[in-house]
């Protein structure tokens, strides 16, 4: 037994010191943060409530991304070729909307409406800043929360209880609970929102501007049938001169957010997200037989039209025939193209309507509103005013061929006019009382379960 | 008898401690000299005279000195772990004894968490695999040799590709996200296991498994890995210990003469199965018929439908039959190189290798090189002060092909179409399984350095202290290149990613070791702390002005992505084993973790562990069973390890970046939580240890059970707050199982031996707490997996499936309300079959076996040998969704080739059958459990003949063995046609365990080789 070695100083010593090694950082050898990404504390200054509202705006990308491939099926105006995962939307009536690729504007809007929640809810006023710079935060985050309900609104509502989505202005926590709301509360929202960011952005334009906001409100309105704000809306836009229609239908498309015409767009960067409306319209659209999926129903009504006019610019230059089939390709003319949300021809065409609406009759300055989209088009213009039943027919017809395979406008204004979808193969029709129910987007389940969810 | 030769040493030197005590010194002569083990001196080793008791130890450099020695007595030298040696005094004066490592299993060293002990001392469950059956494997990483030869250690190959990944579970699984691999430790480094680097990052969909790292190790370099299973073997692991540890030893050099060691093989493989899809005609008749079905007008079938792609004519469709599954797979090749040196002196030992494996696998354009090196040294400074080292540097080379977009494409290509257009371009490419694999190229490169040194220093003849250092470097350089034909938008993809992985561990450690009589302690304390860094540099190019150009530096769009995260360990360890007379043995073992992962108010954790073990068969009583029962003990433990398996900043809220049009962005990217912690799991273990009739029969037999507690979950939340889940603490699992290992002796003569071994395990797994969930959790981001109160983990929640309505040909579902009704019943009530499927999931399957098992055979005739190893799951249900669900919808899309099973459709009323009518109904995704099979499987994992040659004495070689060996080269399954192969990766973690899109398949092989030691 050598317990003296034990305490042999120098060996202890050399003991210790080895130890003691390991002991030094101790507490401050466990911190490790992130070095990438910002945590919630450094939230307090407008520099990052900037970042917060460019954060929402890149969510607003994948919102849209698949509104124009799905709003567009509903309507039947394309066909699909070899995808299995777009023919359910196409044969909707067999098996209802599923969630695949619905669920996906869900997602991005309200992740979108939690940072601008988080940028409502902060106290702005505080912040070291301008007015003018302060302005432009709150006028986008009110504009995106108006844009993003606005269109949940539209597809999660169900007619038959007029129940929508829960509605959300606050920044919950993981265990608040929450329920749906009405149609007509979401709707309140909505147009209050759009008014505020139409007030902020009077001061200062933000990402978007007094006039994207302006126009949303038209579009918002318009389907809120709300025709006289819709009317005064579309009428402020028009009147304000800062847009003005392409010559060219093509260049509307490849221009972008750089087009006389578009009011409201999302940029598409690749660079900073590949996902979008451009990236999915692009892939599925696409002038290739075996590439693409989608082309132009021979049944649908927009194929009709075509075949009425065949020499309607929007229906000729923006689509390309070949291989036996009508390609709905130039509108996403490629993955790097920005996406349109509202184009001016809408404004014309909502305050022709609108008019008609509030007034009840056909004015001569709604024959020239329509008159204006047609002649960009090469279309003949109407003549004389027309009746009444006559104008709106014609005023439907000029939306949907102006509008198609867009936003999802098709879709949302054949609804509100209670039209007629066509069928399957073009055997008759399908009415709005059956598609009405059925064309509702499912809730995600996860969102239904959380909160036991009841529309 | 060799066990007890411990009980003597004891005894007698129990006797000798009197002897010296009284002083009462012998007459007689004295005998000096040097105990070694293997050529090395033995510190501490027994010297007793078995004549009068007297006995000593030998001091550091193995010497002793024995006096009152009479000629005629008999001396015994013995040392744990070695053969005792007897030697009759005839009036030597020096007696220099050299003891052989032992042979017999009780007396096996067995290593442990930083250290190592005997078997018979061992009071935890380990299960201890040797060298033999690893080394030569013709499996893509050296651990998937461990199935079968481990109970309830189940391990799951990923597939055929070269240095493919591999599934582990010890004893079931304990966690829903948290990874559930168990620890990797080579020579006392934990190191990096799990994917060399994340594939589907870069330019499409990879699903190749993202490679190996363990497939680094070379397999020839092992010398035995031991499988930590229970609490007290895991619990120095602490934090990192709970789902599992297995401990990696490399060969070390012994002194006496350098040993060359040189072994080449060259193997053949095959996939085990493939898939079965209709041919061409088939197709046809098929598609037409669900054409006429769906009320199409036949004669506009070929004009209509869609079919005809790419230009295809319908006579070139009639006349066409492609096998597409047969354009994907492959005759693989694969050839190896091992050599190593080995030996050394007194002072110093060395062992060196170097390897070379140059594969092609079954996956068409998968290769795959790998260079290994390593050098092992110890040297002896002075008595008291020992260093030592192990470097391993491998350096892989390889080029994984893609699956999902490879052979598993190959159910989305129609028989009729062509591989290849009359004019010799690709038909279809997008599509085309092989233009996407010719054109579609990867290379991957790895590099890891894998190092230890140390030095130890006995600062007592009892207290030893130890200082280590360890680092683990892991670099990766990955290049694609996708061509622009086979891209979905015409565009030609580039993708480069470097990464690297640095960790280094430092531990000291400090040992005290002392026998009082028959009490016999060992102490380890020590301190560890380690640190673990990664980078990963990604940079993508899209669209390129001439095909030449292939690195994204010259495409017209660059995307870049840049990551680096670490996390630390600090622990403090301690360790006491203490038996009595070898009869009774106690462990008690503790860790107190601090990491940087775990949340601010929960930095630290303690993991305790207590085992007790009782040698039955020594004690006095047992003495008259003892000629049949050579050796009877009994086991138990109780403790708590973790798992910190968390990421690295779960704990803390963040906001990632989000950018928009070239200003910065940010959005919610993590909601954290101060109380984040590990996951713990307790458990306990019982077992129990025979061995009889001359030990040529042993049973090893444990039970236990394991308790998750505070599981790792990403609990679902609402995206009203931002994200769809957070990581939290919550819920319980349990595990509870037996495995048994049965060893039979046969035969054991000179001529011929014959060892036979069957193991055994069952282990059930179910969720028993789920805080305030009283039914179940689905789990975001996995579709339809749920967990569910009293169910196991992985468990689906999908629609009954009924049948088929002989009257209409329809499927028949069940309802939650227990009634049965077919499609159009369905959609009329729940006004879709998309929401009524929703709306009747229930929680189903087995996503574990009933029980697992192998069964091994050790013959050796003369010069003949024949080892084989054979492994069987029974009760285990899978679903093969990808080729199942879109087989069945085939003709919604007129893109898919279905399952050939489905020529067993409905046709006409009062038909009975499984496969309802085919029509050209849109897919639905959703899974039912028509889609599943229960699997069972018995294969012949391993067999290999081999002969040893007669060499002349006088040979420069020592030896030279020939053998042939078959690996997976025999499969007994009632696995569905939808099906490669049974034994299925399926995927990573723990959730969603049924289902996997798009099988990938096994191969098997067979390799001949030869073994020469000069």
């Amino acid at each position: 037994m050598n317990i003296k070695n034990i305490f042999n100083i120098k060996k202890l010593s050399f003991l210790l010191m080895a130890f003691s090694m390991t002991f030094i950082a101790c507490e401050d050898f466990l911190d490790e943060t992130d070095p990438i990404g910002l945590t919630d504390d450094k939230l307090t200054d407008l520099a990052s409530m900037n970042a917060l509202v460019n954060g929402a705006y890149d969510k607003m990308r994948g919102f849209y991304a698949y509104q124009p491939m799905i709003t567009s099926g509903f309507v039947r105006d394309y066909i699909v070729r070899n995808s299995a995962n777009w023919t359910p939307y196409y044969k909707w009536t067999v098996s209802g909307v599923p969630q695949m690729f619905s669920g996906n504007s869900y997602n991005n809007g309200m992740r979108a409406l939690n940072a601008i929640n988080t940028v409502l809810t902060a106290n702005i006023d505080d912040m070291y800043g301008t007015q003018a710079e302060k302005s432009k935060v709150l006028g986008d985050a009110h504009f995106l929360r108006a844009a993003i309900y606005f269109q949940l609104n539209m597809y999660y509502t169900l007619p038959s209880t007029g129940n929508s989505i829960p509605l959300i202005t606050t920044v919950l926590g993981t265990n608040d609970r929450v329920s749906v709301a009405t149609s007509a509360a979401i709707k309140a929202q909505v147009e209050s929102d759009i008014e505020k960011a139409r007030e902020h952005f009077k001061v200062a334009n933000g990402v978007s501007t007094h006039s994207a906001a302006t126009a949303m409100a038209a579009r918002i309105y318009f389907f809120h049938e709300k025709y006289n704000l819709a009317y005064e809306r579309a009428n402020e836009v028009i009147n304000s001169g800062t847009s003005s229609l392409e010559a060219n239908v093509a260049d509307i498309y490849t221009k972008g957010a750089g087009s006389t015409e578009a009011i409201y767009t999302i940029i598409t960067n690749r660079t900073e997200n590949g996902f979008g409306p451009q990236s999915i319209g692009n892939s599925n659209f696409q002038a290739d037989k075996d590439k693409g999926v989608a082309s132009l129903n021979p049944n649908s009504l927009i194929a009709q039209l075509r075949n009425a006019d065949p020499n309607d610019k929007r229906l000729k230059d923006l689509f390309t025939s070949k291989d036996g089939l009508v390609y709905v390709d130039k509108k996403y003319p490629s993955l790097d193209s920005d996406y349109i949300v509202l184009r001016l021809p809408e404004m014309y065409l909502t305050r022709a309507e609108s008019s008609i609406m509030v007034g009840g009759s056909v004015s001569a300055a709604a024959v020239s509103d329509v008159n204006m989209v047609r002649a960009r088009a090469g279309v003949t213009s109407i003549s004389g005013t027309p009746s009444t039943a006559d104008m709106l027919e014609m005023i439907y017809k000029e939306r949907s061929i102006e509008l198609c395979f867009e936003y999802g406008d098709r879709f949302l204004n054949t609804r509100r006019l209670k039209k007629d979808i066509v069928a399957e193969g073009g055997n008759g029709t399908i009415p709005h009382s059956t598609y009405n129910e059925l064309l509702v987007y499912p809730i995600p389940q996860s969102e239904v379960d959380i909160h036991n969810l009841k529309r | 008898m060799e066990k007890n030769h411990l009980v003597n040493k004891f005894k007698y030197g129990l006797m000798f401690f009197f002897i010296f005590l009284f002083n009462i010194n012998a007459f007689g002569q004295e005998i000096s000299g040097t105990v070694s083990g293997e050529g090395n001196p033995l510190p501490g080793a027994s010297v007793v005279n078995l004549s009068n008791g007297v006995g000593v130890t030998s001091d550091f450099d193995g010497n002793y000195t024995l006096t009152g020695v009479n000629e005629g007595d008999e001396i015994e030298f013995s040392y744990i772990g070695f053969d005792s040696q007897k030697i009759i005094f005839s009036g030597q004066l020096q007696l220099n004894v050299n003891l052989l490592e032992s042979t017999t299993e009780l007396d096996e060293v067995v290593v442990v968490g930083y250290g190592t002990q005997i078997q018979q001392n061992l009071s935890s469950s380990i299960s201890k695999v040797n060298a033999e059956d690893i080394q030569g494997t013709a499996l893509p990483s050296f651990e998937q040799a461990l199935q079968g030869r481990a109970a309830g250690v189940q391990v799951t190959t990923g597939s055929g590709m070269s240095g493919s990944q591999t599934k582990i579970r010890i004893r079931g699984a304990n966690s829903v996200v948290a990874s559930s691999e168990p620890l990797f430790v080579v020579d006392g480094i934990i190191v990096e296991s799990g994917n060399v680097s994340d594939r589907s990052n870069g330019i499409g969909f990879m699903d190749d498994g993202g490679g190996n790292l363990l497939a680094s190790i070379n397999p020839n370099d092992i010398k035995s890995v031991e499988i930590l299973k229970d609490a007290a073997a895991t619990a120095i692991y602490g934090a990192r210990g709970s789902n599992g540890v297995v401990l990696i030893t490399t060969k070390s050099g012994s002194s006496g003469e350098t040993q060359i060691d040189v072994s080449m093989d060259m193997g053949v493989s095959s996939a085990t199965r493939k898939i079965d899809l209709v041919n061409g005609p088939e197709y046809i008749m098929l598609a037409q018929e669900a054409w006429y079905n769906s009320g199409e007008d036949p004669t506009l079938f070929w004009s209509k439908s869609g079919v005809l792609v790419d230009g295809l004519t319908k006579a070139q469709a009639m006349m066409t039959n492609t096998n597409w599954v047969d354009q994907g797979l492959r005759q693989g090749l694969a050839s190896r190189l091992n050599i190593s040196a080995s030996g050394g002196d007194n002072k110093t030992k060395f062992f060196i290798s170097g390897s070379f494996l140059d594969e092609e696998s079954i996956f068409v354009g998968n290769e795959f090189m790998k260079i290994t090196a390593r050098t092992n040294l110890d040297h002896k400074v002075n008595d008291r002060l020992n260093i030592g080292t192990k470097m391993f540097f491998t350096n892989i080379d390889s080029n994984p092909v893609p699956v999902q977009n490879g052979v598993g494409n190959a159910n989305q290509n129609l028989p009729i179409h062509p591989v290849y257009k009359a004019d010799g371009t690709y038909f279809n490419p997008t599509r085309n399984v092989r233009a996407r694999l010719d054109l579609w190229d990867y290379e991957s490169k790895v590099k890891t350095f894998l190092a230890n040194w140390y030095l130890s220093y006995k600062l007592t003849d009892n207290l030893t202290f130890r200082s280590e250092y360890g680092i683990n470097n892991i670099n990766n350089d990955d290049e694609q290149y996708i061509d622009a034909i086979v891209d979905g938008n015409s565009e030609a993809k580039a993708f480069a990613s470097a990464g690297m992985k640095n960790s280094w561990n430092f531990k000291n450690l400090l040992n005290y070791r002392e026998s009082f009589g028959k009490h016999r302690i060992d102490v380890l304390a020590g301190v560890e702390a380690s640190k673990n860094e990664r980078k990963t540099s990604n940079i993508r190019g899209i669209g390129f002005v001439n095909s030449t150009l292939r690195t994204p530096q010259d495409a017209s769009l660059i995307e870049s992505y840049y990551n680096q995260s670490a996390y630390s360990f600090l622990s403090i360890l301690a360790r006491v084993n203490y038996d009595f007379d070898s009869k009774y043995l106690l462990s008690i073992t503790a860790r107190r973790d601090g990491s940087s992962r775990f949340g601010e108010n929960k930095k630290w954790g303690l993991f305790p562990a207590v085992s007790v073990g009782y040698n039955i068969s020594e004690e006095e009583f047992f003495s008259g069973l003892k000629n049949t029962i050579n050796y009877m003990k009994i086991r138990a433990s109780y403790g708590e390890s973790g798992n910190a398996e968390i990421g690295n900043y779960a704990y803390a809220s963040s906001y990632g970046q989000a950018n928009y049009n070239n200003n910065n962005g940010i959005t919610l990217s993590n909601i954290g939580d101060d109380e984040l912690s590990w996951e713990s799991v307790e458990q306990t273990n019982v077992g129990l240890t025979i061995q009889m009739f001359d030990n040529k029969f042993s049973l090893d037999v444990d039970a236990y059970q394991k308790t998750t507690k505070d599981m790792l979950l990403p609990y679902p939340v609402s995206l009203v707050s931002g994200l769809t889940s957070v990581t939290t603490n919550l819920g319980k699992i349990e595990n509870k199982g037996i495995e048994a290992t049965l060893g039979v002796t046969l035969f054991d003569t000179e001529d011929l031996s014959w060892d036979v071994d069957l193991s055994y395990a069952y282990n059930e797994n179910k969720v028993t707490d789920l805080g305030g969930n009283p039914e179940g959790i689905n789990i975001p981001g996995f579709g339809t997996t749920s967990i569910y109160l009293n169910k196991p983990v992985g468990i689906q929640t999908i629609p009954i499936w009924v049948g088929v309505d002989p009257a209409s040909g329809q499927d028949i579902y069940q309802g939650l309300d227990g009634n049965n009704y077919t499609v159009a019943e369905a959609a009329a009530q729940s006004g879709s079959l998309n929401n009524f499927l929703n709306a009747n999931r229930v929680p189903f399957g087995k996503p574990y076996p009933d029980f697992t098992g192998s069964f091994s055979s050790s013959l050796n005739y003369k010069n003949w040998y024949m080892n084989t190893l054979w492994n069987f799951a029974v009760g285990q249900t899978y679903i093969a969704s990808g080729e199942q669900i879109q087989g069945k919808y085939a003709f919604g899309s007129m893109d898919v080739t279905p399952l050939r099973s489905q020529l067993g459709r409905w046709r006409n009323p009062g038909d009975v059958t499984r496969v309802a009518q085919v029509t050209t109904a849109p897919t639905i995704w959703g899974r039912t459990s028509e889609y599943v099979s229960e699997v069972d499987y018995l294969r012949m994992r391993d067999l290999t003949i081999g002969y040893n040659f007669n060499l002349e004495g006088d040979s420069f070689l020592q030896s030279v063995n020939l053998y042939a060996k078959f690996t997976n080269f025999l499969t007994f399954t009632n696995a569905p046609a939808s099906m490669y192969d049974p034994e299925n990766y399926i995927r990573p973690g723990n959730v969603n365990l049924m289902d996997k899109w798009k099988q990938v398949p096994q191969a098997k092989t067979v390799n001949l080789g030869i073994n020469i030691k000069f």
